[in-house]
């Protein structure tokens, strides 16, 4: 969900909108903006799951310190989402639990 | 000493730029280091008027102000450092540092805390289904990147700043469907994601539930340094002691604006000034604004969030550790009588925030059941890192301290 126009704000700076892939599927999104928001952006709610629940987390504080804000980007593990800047052709997976580290160097 | 005074400001907010502005003067040389990718702290996602604020930011809206704060600085000769996060304070004023270069250290003469406060957070039935999340981070989606959290929003929390956030939120175009003043109670649901809310009854369809509970001040890198703490009833916990130059009890670490105590605007800038000049040796000119840094409102006393007798016993107190309040009350029940003793037998605050979310929870839960009051109970002990930084990071300054 965008704010299209913010009564205060105004309207987005305009930025270009780029493809991103997450867990398989296409999204459009905003070069540059953090992860996080493209993901919410989208309706996509859940960033992650727990490791040994299971349970799916979102962000929640939205400072980028914790563990729950955490994705696998570009097939790296344990990025903080809120931090990181969208790229065109970035691929996004919902981390499962501690993420598969062996494809981090 | 001769020479130049090195001096690093930790935090770009209002009392941070404020700081590091005012010890920029011939002989001292000034980095301001922050985490967010621009100077400003928290105000930088707030559009309202800021009240009573210092007279350079009068009629300025939040975010406005941090704009004409990033202006002034660019004109300054101080290094600002962005994306970069101090993670540790160590012995003889060592700072590690993690930024775009990587890792480093830093042992400046002087080091100004201006970390700003931490958002309170309170557990209740539902609270870790995607969709939950704090009034900075709904701010943060909504003034910063034009996302709005959800269309149909709860938000629970008292006060003028949970008013304030659900003005925002149906400002950005949301309709804020429930209203709760306090977390107890509440009850929270949803298959994948928050679907619905309620108290003791009707559920209310939502897709998203902000907290707005209030701040407490993080003076984590203070405690790093071993500095003597009180406690303070106007912030509910402990804070560093200083003096009227905002020094703690570590020679030349000073904690200025919400860090050492929730402060006003004016207030987070005038002590701002008196550590800028105290750190250069001013001491008449900082004593001088210390008169307007003194000028503390008469504050009540904090007023808990929460009831820790009513959180659930299957609720996760820690959402990073999965730690529920049956678990901790068991803790609690054999013996732990400090927040300390609760993280070694349950683990509840080894997670990457470190204890900072669940100390103000754990604390009042003692309170409940042992009667130790909160001025009683020993502070938890912060341990580095202050945030996530990966094990390379580590090893490389272990080897430089050994
Ligand atoms: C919701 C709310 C509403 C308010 N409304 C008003 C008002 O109407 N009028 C008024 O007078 N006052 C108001 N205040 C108070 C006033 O705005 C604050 O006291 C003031 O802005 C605090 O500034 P600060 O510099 O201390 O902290 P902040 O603005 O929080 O800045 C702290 C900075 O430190 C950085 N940081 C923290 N830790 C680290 C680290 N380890 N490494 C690197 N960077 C770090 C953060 O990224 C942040 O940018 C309000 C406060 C809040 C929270």
């Amino acid at each position: 969900m965008r704010i299209s126009k913010h009564p205060i704000l105004g309207v987005r700076p305009a930025g270009s909108a780029v493809s991103i892939t997450v867990d398989g599927e296409p999204i459009t999104a905003f070069e540059g903006e953090p992860v996080a928001a493209a993901l919410l952006a989208a309706g996509l709610r859940a960033v992650r799951t727990m490791p040994e629940t299971g349970e799916p987390r979102g962000v929640f504080t939205g400072v980028g310190r914790s563990t729950e804000e955490l994705g696998t980007v570009d097939g790296e593990a344990n990025v903080q989402l809120m931090r990181t800047p969208v790229r065109d052709g970035m691929v996004v997976d919902t981390q499962q639990g501690l993420g598969d580290w062996g494809e981090s160097s | 000493m001769s020479g130049t005074t090195q001096i690093v400001v930790v935090g770009g907010g209002l009392s941070g730029i404020m700081a590091a502005i005012t010890a920029s003067r011939p002989g001292a040389e000034v980095i301001l280091i922050d985490e967010q990718e621009q100077m400003g702290g928290w105000q930088r996602t707030s559009i309202q008027k800021i009240d009573n604020p210092p007279d350079v930011l009068e009629g300025y809206r939040g975010y406005d102000s941090t704009s004409y704060g990033r202006r002034v600085l660019e004109q300054s000769s101080i290094d600002c450092r962005n994306r970069s996060v101090v993670w540790g304070l160590f012995e003889d004023r060592t700072i590690a540092v993690h930024g775009p270069e990587g890792a480093y250290q830093l042992r400046p003469d002087k080091i100004i805390l201006a970390t700003g406060s931490t958002e309170i957070v309170w557990p209740f039935a539902g609270w870790t289904l995607p969709g939950v999340m704090t009034a900075r981070a709904a701010r943060a989606f909504m003034h910063l990147h034009y996302v709005l959290p959800g269309r149909r929003v709860a938000v629970i929390g008292r006060g003028a700043d949970a008013d304030q956030l659900q003005a925002d939120l149906e400002a950005a175009g949301a309709s804020v469907v429930s209203r709760f003043q306090t977390p107890d109670g509440v009850e929270a649901g949803g298959d994948g994601a928050v679907e619905w809310i309620s108290v003791e009854g009707e559920r209310e369809a939502v897709d998203a539930v902000v907290l707005a509970l209030g701040s407490l001040p993080d003076p984590e890198l203070a405690r790093h340094a071993m500095a003597d703490l009180e406690y303070s009833a106007a912030n509910g916990c402990h804070v560093p002691i200083r003096n009227a130059h905002m020094q703690t009890s570590v020679e030349g670490v000073y904690v200025v604006g919400d860090a050492g105590g929730c402060v006003t605007a004016a207030e987070a800038a005038a002590q701002g000034y008196v550590a800028g000049f105290a750190a250069t040796d001013s001491d008449e000119l900082a004593t001088a604004m210390s008169a307007l840094a003194d000028a503390v409102q008469a504050r009540g006393p904090h007023i808990d969030v929460g009831d820790a007798a009513r959180i659930p016993d299957e609720v996760q107190v820690d959402r990073e550790e999965q730690v529920i309040a049956a678990c901790i009350r068991d803790a609690i029940q054999s013996g732990a009588v400090s927040v300390n003793d609760v993280k070694r037998k349950t683990r509840a605050g080894m997670g990457a925030s470190q204890g900072r979310d669940t100390e103000y929870v754990i604390a009042r839960m003692i309170r409940v059941q042992t009667g130790i009051t909160l001025d009683q109970l020993v502070p938890m002990t912060a341990r580095p890192p202050a945030r996530l930084v990966a094990l390379a990071d580590l090893a490389q300054m272990a080897a430089a301290v050994d």
